[in-house]
């Protein structure tokens, strides 16, 4: 005990003394670096992103779908996302619903427009493909930190920066992988890498970011984001075609109802 | 109000090209910008071939058919087992700007080569959404989904099912007008539903159907509230668990069968009554395992029944290091009806395995074993899906039904009768009370409906009435009482469709 508020009274004076550089004291916690890293994903109401989703097959062959991603974000890191296909037209009108909770498992629902039905999605199929990509639904979905537990492993370099190399461990709820690998750079706090392991803990897919932008409200959003699969040699490619923040989404376009207007 | 003017003009366009289309086959591929009132289209075409792999010329009821019964017989079953359909697609969408107000419509061809009764157009939607604030407004004619279940349907009921689209579940389009918002959390709708759609059978020349014919003139009992029906529906959540309450006042979707008594022109004639069904949905998901339940309890004129279905549904991504997705489904049944109707099932347990290859062409497999657990009776159903490139879709699907249930014995039936035409030939009517007896007696197993049973007792007094009997009834009443026994007999349901196993391939191009 004794030790204990010790240790707290030399961190806070170390804190303290070193305030004018606060993240060099967080390097010790993943959670912190990755607190640090959110800052840059979060700050705005709503979003709406207009991507390209392209399938590369193992022979190369290509196949495109076009999405249109509207999130709105409520209190406590909760948040709501709606993902409409709007190409090619054997898509079209497809829709996922998903409401991300703090502290128990996401919502998702699937609106299947050839029967205007909406579907729920069972939590263990977060980690089916969506839509023939190499992202599954949890992917797709926001993932809230307090759903996992991180590790800081060390530094790396990595492409002409340097990143931080953490470890995330789904802590409850369902998840398809044992483990995320994330590599986020010092300087900007911008996740550049991702690598995902299976359930026999091998490296089985690889995500890279890149082409980041900051936005005015501070925000920064990489232009293009590539999901590699190492067993399949299958490759998905999500691309940012038009991305717009704040402008004026209400929580009543992320409900049931609203699903019936998607065509 | 500014738009008013260009509005009407666009839908005047809507309209005309939806006539041109009509009669124009199109190969033009349509797309246009998204803009205020820009109409996008959706054209599809889709040939499919159906290969039934019996001629149905085995059935044990042939045996004893004679010349003079030759019509009622050649109707019994069809033994054409190539059956090329024809499918045309025709959709469109529009909105304004804000998108609060959509126009959606759907036209939808169906052309069976050798079937006359299965060519029909279908409007399958056509109607205006108006959105405000937490409000919905609907005008025309629409597609409603109700029900948690994958297999088991048993609430799905605003719409009618076009059962030329089995195994998939499309639906007839329903004229309607609908109003749905939120009060709080709960999502309140209501439902006016104008006029319903008749369930569509097999000709004389369809398969899968009975061994009597469908009348194509039903008996309505419509009530009080005469060609509009309504629904009121409460959906909302309680303890993680999604809730759908409904309630529906209107003319059944789905018949039960009456006999017409007409021996030169045998039919069962469908009757829709006017019922009362509430019905509950729950749907929650225990850690990965979604749990669902669905029931009904119908009152109507002639029928109180109850129907409750549910079962489980697991997710198992990337079995085995693989790049499938699996989904298994488990269901049951319990539909506590026995009078004849169009369902076969009723008490069942179906496993379902739906399989994602998530390859370039987006394959997909569903295998469904359907078992009867009150009698022998099983389905099997396999449905593969591929996506060759954006415009073509491939579908095949097998369909085999098994019974293991001993077919009905004719041989106390066919006496019963024997004895009393013999009787009424040979002017000894009326009939000794102990022969009138014998014939009900024969079919006591049966379940006929309390409509069919007195129907048989008109018949049987008609019979001996001077003039009442016909000489081609020695022949036609037996077989024809016959298989209205294996129709309304439980135990016959998949004995009946037992050679009626098929396979089918689809191709479809979406331009």
């Amino acid at each position: 005990m004794k030790v204990k508020s010790r240790y707290w009274v030399l961190t806070v004076s170390i804190a303290f003394l070193l305030s004018v550089n606060v993240e060099a004291v967080e390097v010790k916690s993943g959670v912190d670096i990755i607190r640090r890293a959110e800052l840059n994903a979060t700050g705005f109401k709503d979003m709406v992103n207009r991507v390209t989703m392209t399938l590369v097959n193992a022979e190369g062959g290509v196949s495109e779908r076009e999405m249109l991603i509207k999130v709105i974000a409520l209190d406590e890191g909760e948040s709501k996302t709606l993902t409409v296909f709007t190409k090619p037209a054997r898509e079209k009108g497809f829709a996922l619903l998903t409401h991300s909770h703090r502290s128990t498992a996401d919502d998702q629902w699937l609106y299947l427009p050839a029967s205007k039905r909406v579907k729920k999605v069972a939590s263990t199929s977060v980690g089916s493909s969506f839509r023939g990509s190499e992202f599954t639904y949890e992917d797709i979905a926001s993932q809230h930190r307090d759903h996992y537990r991180f590790d800081f492993i060390n530094t790396e370099t990595c492409g002409d920066r340097t990143c931080y190399v953490i470890d995330r461990f789904p802590e409850f709820g369902e998840s398809s992988y044992t483990k995320t690998r994330l590599y986020i750079d010092t300087e900007d706090y911008l996740v550049q890498k991702g690598e995902f392991f299976d359930d026999k803990k091998t490296l089985f897919k690889t995500m890279l970011a890149n082409g980041y932008t900051k936005h005015k409200n501070g925000i920064w959003k990489p232009e293009r984001i590539v999901m590699e699969n190492h067993n399949t040699h299958e490759k998905t490619e999500i691309r940012s075609l038009e991305l717009q923040f704040d402008v004026g989404l209400s929580e009543r376009e992320f409900s049931k109802l609203s699903l019936r207007k998607i065509r | 109000m500014v738009y008013s003017p260009r509005r009407s003009h666009v839908i005047f366009k809507v309209h005309f090209f939806l006539l041109l289309l009509t009669f124009v086959q199109s190969t033009s591929v349509f797309a246009s910008d998204s803009g205020e009132w820009a109409v996008d289209w959706t054209v599809e075409s889709i040939i499919q071939y159906r290969y039934f792999t019996d001629t149905n010329d085995g059935d044990i009821s042939r045996d004893t058919s004679s010349i003079e019964n030759q019509t009622f017989v050649e109707q019994q079953y069809s033994d054409q087992q190539q059956f090329p359909i024809f499918n045309q697609r025709l959709g469109f969408s529009t909105s304004d700007a804000s998108g609060d107000h959509l126009v959606t419509g759907e036209i939808f061809f169906h052309y069976d080569h050798y079937d006359e009764n299965n060519r029909y157009m279908d409007v399958r939607e056509l109607d205006w959404l108006y959105s405000f604030d937490d409000y919905q407004v609907r005008v025309g004619v629409g597609q409603v989904s109700w029900g948690a279940n994958e297999i088991f349907r048993t609430v799905d009921t605003i719409n009618q099912i076009d059962t030329q689209a089995w195994p998939s579940r499309t639906k007839l389009g329903q004229p309607l007008i609908s109003f749905a918002g939120y009060l709080n959390d709960n999502l309140l709708e209501a439902y006016i539903l104008l006029d319903h759609r008749q369930r569509r059978y097999s000709g004389v020349n369809g398969r899968l159907r009975y061994p009597i014919l469908i009348d194509e003139d039903p008996i309505y009992e419509r009530g009080a509230t005469g060609k509009v029906d309504f629904a009121l529906r409460w959906q909302f959540s309680l303890w993680g668990v999604d809730v759908a309450l409904s309630h529906f006042y209107g003319v059944s979707r789905d018949p039960y069968f009456t006999f017409n008594f007409d021996f030169d022109h045998p039919r069962l004639v469908p009757v829709y009554q006017k019922i009362n069904q509430p019905s509950i949905e729950l749907t929650r998901d225990f850690d990965g395992l979604l749990t669902k339940f669905e029931a009904k309890y119908e009152m109507g004129g002639l029928q109180h029944y109850f129907s409750y279905a549910g079962g489980i549904e697991v997710s198992f991504p990337e079995v085995v290091g693989s790049d499938i997705d699996t989904t298994v489904i488990l269901e049951a049944i319990y539909d506590s009806r026995d009078e004849a109707n169009n369902n076969i099932f009723n008490r069942d347990v179906a496993l379902a395995f739906r399989l994602q290859f998530n390859d370039s062409y987006e394959s997909s497999l569903l295998v469904a074993g359907v078992q009867d657990y009150e009698y022998s009776e099983r389905l099997l159903l396999m449905h593969w899906r591929s996506n060759p490139g954006e415009h073509w879709r491939i579908d095949a699907i097998l369909n085999i039904f098994q019974s293991s249930e001993k077919a009905l014995d004719r041989t106390a039936f066919d006496k019963a009768w024997d004895d009393a035409f013999d009787n009424i030939s040979s002017g000894n009517i009326p009939l000794p009370i102990s022969l009138v007896n014998n014939i009900y007696a024969s079919i006591s197993e049966v379940t006929l409906s309390r409509r069919d049973f007195e129907n048989l007792i008109t018949f049987m007094n008609s019979l001996q009435q001077p003039g009442g009997y016909k000489s081609s009834y020695a022949d036609t009443v037996p077989d024809v009482l016959f298989e209205l026994m294996r129709v309304t007999d439980g135990s016959q349901k998949v004995n009946l469709i037992d050679e009626e196993d098929y396979f089918a391939i689809s191709v479809s191009y979406l331009f």
